[in-house]
């Protein structure tokens, strides 16, 4: 990229908002996932104006920009792969509205989710999306990769609490969608931006939707003799018409290593733990979690235990919470998947994957938020023995199939990005891959925004650092 | 190093907690960041000691360890960023300011006693205002900066005033050796008076040793060697008393006694005499709280907010005991922070060093303080204190910064003035 | 447009080239009815081919009234059939033409609903509210029917059968197109296959009724109930003439909660402490019931219907004043939808005061859709007479 593109870009957003530094390019040639590539220049635009602008100059001079949030992408979202500029949109962090009567609140896309959550708590309203990573994660990233989370059995995922978008096209035009539209007949294609990994627009602006804080919470812990067990037990809950706001499952090796790890006192030789909470009204939660109880037993539970109070809740959740940082005791690395089968095809892919686990001669800790049935299964391994390395792909890719085979997809939360590339084939027919890179090239007509992600276009260069 | 380096897996979630990403929102401010940035050179994309902007981000980290914390895979930040910085001065040699103060002063403590006395006689006397007009202290910046920062200093540091304090006791309920560390000797001896003087209220017989710098700074700035020559001294002066707890005002002092043993790990002799040095230290707080039954306090009608050092919260793992301490004072009344737990930028010496970063990170915690209206901001270490009583008289915010033996002692002293 | 002769040749063609679809001509339409996904994306791929603009359609519940002249009409309405309820998956999978209240019918034996109102257009199909993305009378609560789509299979109308999401609540491979006909009005393509996940449906619901003087002391009234936070799922205001009661007062304000048989019994106390109860049905179904007559009323009086898509916010700060203009000049038949935040007004007056509001819900489709619209559709086969769409339709 030459100094004249450079000096266009200063003039933009600021001298001091594009960094070019060697190291400083270093900093932005990753996010959460094992892919690593150099930018060209990192800017941190504060307006939707300069957004716009930028695109514009992108096309004119035909250099790529990957739009960045907190950089927590799990597939390679954020990595800028074919160079070019990374878009980070951190500076646009402000919180431009909270409407209480109409119960929506407008955001740029650089606030942090939890920051939001913060301002909405005092109100008596949430942001109900809450992946993993809500404390850093930003909403754009959120939006972008349309973000799952723990309460998603009861609450939906991200696109179902967004209202409208303001969103910079490929070519820099800008769109108000949704309610931002100000037209509510005309069509509203606001739809294709959900999920769409940075690819298809950068999102600026978003009207979020407010959920009321629910009046209080019930949580237990039921330990199973077997994970098919445990995955019944979710889908009778479910059928008896009770959606919990959580149904988390660990298996035996996650249940140990935690207890290892922390020292817990947790059921080791019980062969999968489900973790359930419930919310509500205070007058019903009671009834709800006595009916869980009876429905868990009536399924064989081994055991249970009520938190009693906030201490022994936040003890239930510490084990969950500490799952990954605890699989290190196990083996130094682990790549994790993240496919989603009707829930009652749980039991089914549990086995299938232990199956496979055993088959490659892997560990495989499983872990899922079975409630909407997002299975993370951590393949671990050893980042110094290739050989056992390339077992973690075939099995990978075995568990792949295998959930296609079961109805399910790819992935629930973490996005195709790069990681999942070379999959889309095995989930897509020629047509409808053919008709998703139709929009792709309509709306970025010069391949500049986001590419090598979702869809194979340009050179197979992709480089991990696994 | 590379295995401490290899355990992060980039998740990001340190973004949440670090004070200086907070203020920059730059990658290579948050933990994320730096450990990348130590990854590259470990596999030999880098040499340390080649780019300076390796040194500034490596270098613009608190130590705080609010990101080891945190983090969900227990990557151990501080050491990375305490090695890396040793790599770099083995690499370039010891900055200048390092030789000057670290080596130079904090080093010796009579060279110390020697400069603070000078240092005072320049606070006291006209030779202040004449300095300041003139431009003689702009020749190092980072001294001009230090100029600002210093509290005023007392008329007499606490080894001056230790023989009048100290008292023999008939029938003492505990022996008790006072670490006092530098910074509370030279700039806050009116807390060391606090400290002696409760210890003494409750019946404890106090030891001064006359102990060195305890190597904490030098750790910090990545100087082991000189880390560990003092730790060898310290805890020869220390084992030789015979007492039941070595007590710290000074959370930082306090932390860095805990992990002298693993300072020490190859050299077995020193790291076994470690361990029992360090099951014998014990917050001032802590102390108080834990072995006495604190009752017919006087009190104290004054509104206080409490700032955790980090070396206190994630360092000696106290952060309760202060604040039980002080609700058991009647009168008092005790208000939360908002980020109580988080840097308050001074960080040893990092507000000398980084000034931008470190004033920014100040006024977050000075704005949070604010918005408690207290009238006091309590802290165990004397670094917070200096760089926190800085803070409210650049924000001229009518507040005073005190450690919780000071409060203490104010409740226990029956004809204390300061009683309104 | 065409005339009818060529319609007839047409129908020959078409007959010719796809044997198996039923055709039939009426009312100067040629009406194609596909039997399933095939036929259909058979069909559209000869209409592209050929360059034959087409309209599809459900029911025709709204596109009946605004379309004129001879054209050739893409009926779903023989592609009903519900393909699979997955129980314990809480997943229904169906095909585009079936009608809404057929399917809350069919899932209620199973206390399972898809949460869109069937009680105002009981023959809206789901292709349609897809289309439109329709939301209903409980839309406060449930949201619109897109927040319901899993997965989609739709003719591009190139011709291409798509599928996109499919039976997972979660779900983020490849881009997301089950969206993509959120007030397409057909003009994208034809939906032939949907899959929703399913809500159990509310164990208990009340519905209290309250009355007043006009609908201005009707709005007051939902704000306050509204600024409570209670569990309602409609919040509704109208004549006191829909609901058959005699009464002095011209109008009442309706609320629906619902939730767990506990909930509800204890907000129906509460929400009668603040206010006054004039009337009171309680169970689910006798509830359902109630609205479903007050709107089988409300079709049949024939009215000119003018709905103000606006927001709850300015229906409580300032819709007071239009409301007074329309009493003024003797407009009765106001509904007022708070949940959705909309005005419907139905008079056998033109009234041009309104010209205003329903600018704003009848702007030209944006620079995105247009984009879209060009590619996708590059021989201009599908909806082009669609006036919703008449903006575009000039490019």
């Amino acid at each position: 990229m030459n100094s004249e593109i450079m000096g266009k870009l200063e003039k933009i957003v600021g001298r001091d908002d594009v960094l070019v530094s060697r190291l400083s390019l270093e900093m932005y040639a990753y996010d959460s996932s094992p892919f690593i590539h150099l930018p060209e220049a990192v800017v941190f635009p504060k307006s939707t104006a300069e957004v716009s602008e930028i695109m514009k100059l992108a096309n004119k001079h035909n250099f790529k920009v990957v739009p960045r949030g907190a950089g927590t992408c799990l597939s390679g979202g954020a990595v800028p792969i074919y160079g070019g500029i990374v878009m980070a949109l951190t500076k646009m962090d402000k919180i431009l509205d909270i409407d209480i009567v109409n119960e929506t609140a407008l955001v740029e896309s650089g606030v942090i989710n939890l920051r939001l959550q913060q301002a909405l708590d005092p109100l008596g309203y949430m942001f109900a999306p809450d992946p993993a990573s809500q404390k850093v994660a930003t909403i754009g990233g959120n939006v972008a990769e349309c973000a799952g989370g723990i309460k998603g059995v009861k609450f939906g995922v991200t696109k179902e609490h967004v209202l409208g978008m303001e969103v910079v096209l490929p070519t820099g035009e800008v769109v108000m969608l949704g309610k931002l539209a100000g037209s509510s007949l005309s069509p509203n294609l606001m739809g294709i931006f959900n999920g769409s990994e940075g690819t298809l627009g950068i999102i600026t602006r978003v009207l979020v939707k407010l959920t009321k804080k629910p009046e209080d919470v019930r949580t237990m812990m039921a330990v199973f003799a077997s994970l098919d067990k445990a995955g019944e037990t979710v889908s009778t809950i479910i059928s008896r018409g009770i959606v919990p706001t959580t149904l988390e499952i660990m298996d035996q090796t996650l249940v140990k290593a935690v207890d290892d790890f922390l020292n817990l006192g947790l059921p080791r030789n019980a062969e999968a733990l489900l973790l359930i909470e419930v919310d509500g009204h205070e007058i019903e939660v009671d009834s709800q979690i006595e009916t869980i109880v009876e429905i868990c037993l009536e399924m064989g539970a081994a055991g249970y235990k009520k938190a009693e109070n906030s201490e022994e809740r936040e003890s239930l959740w510490l084990a969950r919470r500490s799952g990954n940082g605890a699989l290190g005791r196990i083996k130094p690395a682990y790549m994790v998947q993240d496919i989603t089968v009707p829930r009652s095809k749980l039991p089914e892919m549990f086995r299938l994957i232990n199956s496979i686990g055993k088959k490659y001669s892997i560990t495989i800790a499983q872990m899922a938020h079975a409630g909407d049935g997002n299975l993370h299964p951590h393949l671990l391994y050893d980042p110094a023995d290739q050989e056992e390395y390339h077992r973690v792909e075939l099995a990978s890719e075995e568990i792949f199939k295998a959930a296609l085979d079961l109805e399910g997809c790819l992935t629930g939360e973490h996005g195709i990005g790069m990681e999942k590339l070379k999959y889309m084939s095995l989930a897509f027919s020629e047509d409808d891959l053919a008709f998703k890179s139709k929009v792709k090239k309509i709306l970025d007509p010069n391949m500049i925004l986001n590419p090598g992600k979702v869809l194979n276009f340009g050179p197979d260069t992709l480089k991990g650092d696994a | 190093m590379m295995t401490k380096v290899l355990k992060c897996n980039r998740c990001g979630f340190c973004q949440d907690v670090c004070p200086t990403y907070s203020v920059s929102k730059r990658e290579y401010d948050v933990a994320r960041g730096r450990i990348r940035l130590a990854r590259l050179v470990t596999e030999g994309s880098y040499q340390w000691g080649t780019y300076q902007e390796l040194e500034d981000h490596i270098k613009s980290c608190l130590l705080c360890k609010a990101c080891v914390a945190n983090c969900p895979s227990t990557v151990l930040t501080d050491q990375i960023m305490m090695e890396a910085r040793a790599k770099i001065n083995a690499a370039k040699g010891f900055s200048t300011f390092h030789k000057l103060v670290y080596r130079g002063m904090l080093s010796d403590q009579r060279k110390l006693r020697r400069i603070s006395g000078l240092a005072r006689f320049y606070q006291h006397s006209g030779a202040r205002k004449l300095v300041q007009g003139t431009r003689i202290l702009g020749i190092v910046k980072k001294l001009k900066r230090m100029e600002a920062i210093l509290p005023d200093l007392p008329q007499k540091n606490f080894s001056q005033q230790a023989p009048a304090v100290l008292k023999t006791l008939v029938k003492p309920k505990y022996r008790i050796g006072y670490y006092v560390g530098c910074a509370t000797n030279a700039f806050f001896s009116q807390v060391a008076v606090a400290v002696t003087k409760v210890l003494q209220h409750y019946g404890c017989q106090v030891y001064i040793p006359e102990i060195q710098c305890c190597g904490g700074p030098h750790q910090s700035a990545g100087d082991f060697e000189e880390a560990r020559r003092l730790a060898k001294i310290n805890i020869d002066k220390i084992s030789e008393l015979s007492v039941d707890y070595i007590v710290t005002d000074c959370a930082t002092c306090g932390s860095t006694i805990k992990e002298y043993s693993s300072l020490l790990m190859n050299d077995h002799e020193y790291a076994r005499k470690a361990i029992h040095v360090s099951s014998k230290l014990v917050d001032v707080n802590d102390f108080i709280l834990n072995h006495f039954e604190i009752s017919n306090l006087n009190p104290v009608n004054i509104k206080v907010s409490y700032h955790d050092p980090c070396h206190g919260i994630r360092g000696l793992k106290v952060s309760r005991e202060p604040r039980r301490l002080l609700k058991l004072i009647p009168g008092l009344e005790l208000t939360e922070m908002k980020q109580a737990d988080w840097c308050c930028g001074g960080a040893g010496s990092y507000c000398f060093t980084n000034p931008q970063s470190s004033e920014k990170i100040l006024d977050l915690k000075i704005m949070n303080f604010q918005k408690t209206g207290a009238g006091i901001l309590a802290t165990s270490c004397p670094a917070c204190m200096m760089q926190l009583g800085y803070g409210l008289k650049n924000h001229a915010i009518n507040a005073r910064v005190l450690h919780p033996m000071q409060i203490l002692l104010q409740a226990i002293e029956v004809n204390s003035n300061e009683n309104k | 447009m065409i005339c009818l002769h060529d319609l007839y040749t047409l129908h020959e063609e078409i007959k010719q080239e796809i044997p198996a679809l039923s055709l039939e001509i009426n009312k100067g339409e040629l009406i194609v009815y596909p039997n399933n996904n095939q036929e259909m994306a058979s069909f559209i791929k000869y209409c592209n081919e050929k360059k034959i603009q087409v309209i599809p359609a459900g029911s025709r519940t709204i596109l009946d009234n605004l379309r004129h002249g001879s054209n050739i009409i893409l009926s779903t309405a023989r592609m009903n059939r519900i393909i699979e309820l997955a129980k314990e998956d809480l997943t229904v999978t169906v095909e585009s033409g079936i009608q809404i209240k057929e399917l809350t019918v069919f899932l209620k034996q199973y206390n399972f609903i898809l949460p869109v109102s069937y009680q105002d257009k009981p023959a809206s199909t789901i292709g349609g509210l897809l289309a439109r993305d329709a939301g209903g009378l409980e839309e406060y609560n449930h949201g619109a029917i897109s927040d319901y789509v899993l997965g989609l299979e739709f003719v591009a109308p190139t011709g291409e059968l798509i599928k996109t999401g499919g039976k997972t609540v979660k779900n983020v491979s490849g881009y997301d197109f089950t969206r993509f006909f959120v007030r397409s009005w057909g003009s994208l393509g034809i939906i032939t296959k949907a899959t929703f996940k399913l809500k159990p449906v509310a164990e208990e619901k009340c519905l209290l009724i309250s009355l007043c003087k006009n609908p201005i002391e009707a709005l007051e009234i939902m704000e306050k109930v509204f600024r409570q936070k209670f569990s309602a799922v409609t919040f509704l205001g109208m004549p006191t003439d829909y609901l058959g009661i005699s009464s002095g007062e011209p109008y009442v304000v309706l609320f629906v909660l619902a939730g767990s048989k506990m909930v509800v019994t204890k907000q129906t106390e509460d929400l009668s402490k603040i206010l006054k109860v004039d009337k009171q049905v309680a169970g689910r179904d006798e509830v359902d019931k109630s609205i479903e007559k007050i709107y089988a009323a409300l079709r049949s009086l024939q009215l000119i219907d003018y709905s103000l898509q606006m927001d709850r916010k300015w229906l409580f700060t300032q819709a007071a004043k239009l409301l007074s203009s329309l009493d003024n000049q003797g407009v009765k038949h106001i509904f007022i939808d708070a949940g959705r935040g909309q005005i419907e007004i139905k008079s056998k007056q033109h009234l041009p005061e309104l010209a205003d509001y329903l600018k704003q819900t009848m702007t030209a489709p944006d620079i995105l859709y247009t984009k879209l619209k060009k590619s996708l559709d590059p021989n201009h086969i599908m909806a082009v007479e669609n006036p919703w769409l008449a903006e575009v339709n000039k490019i």
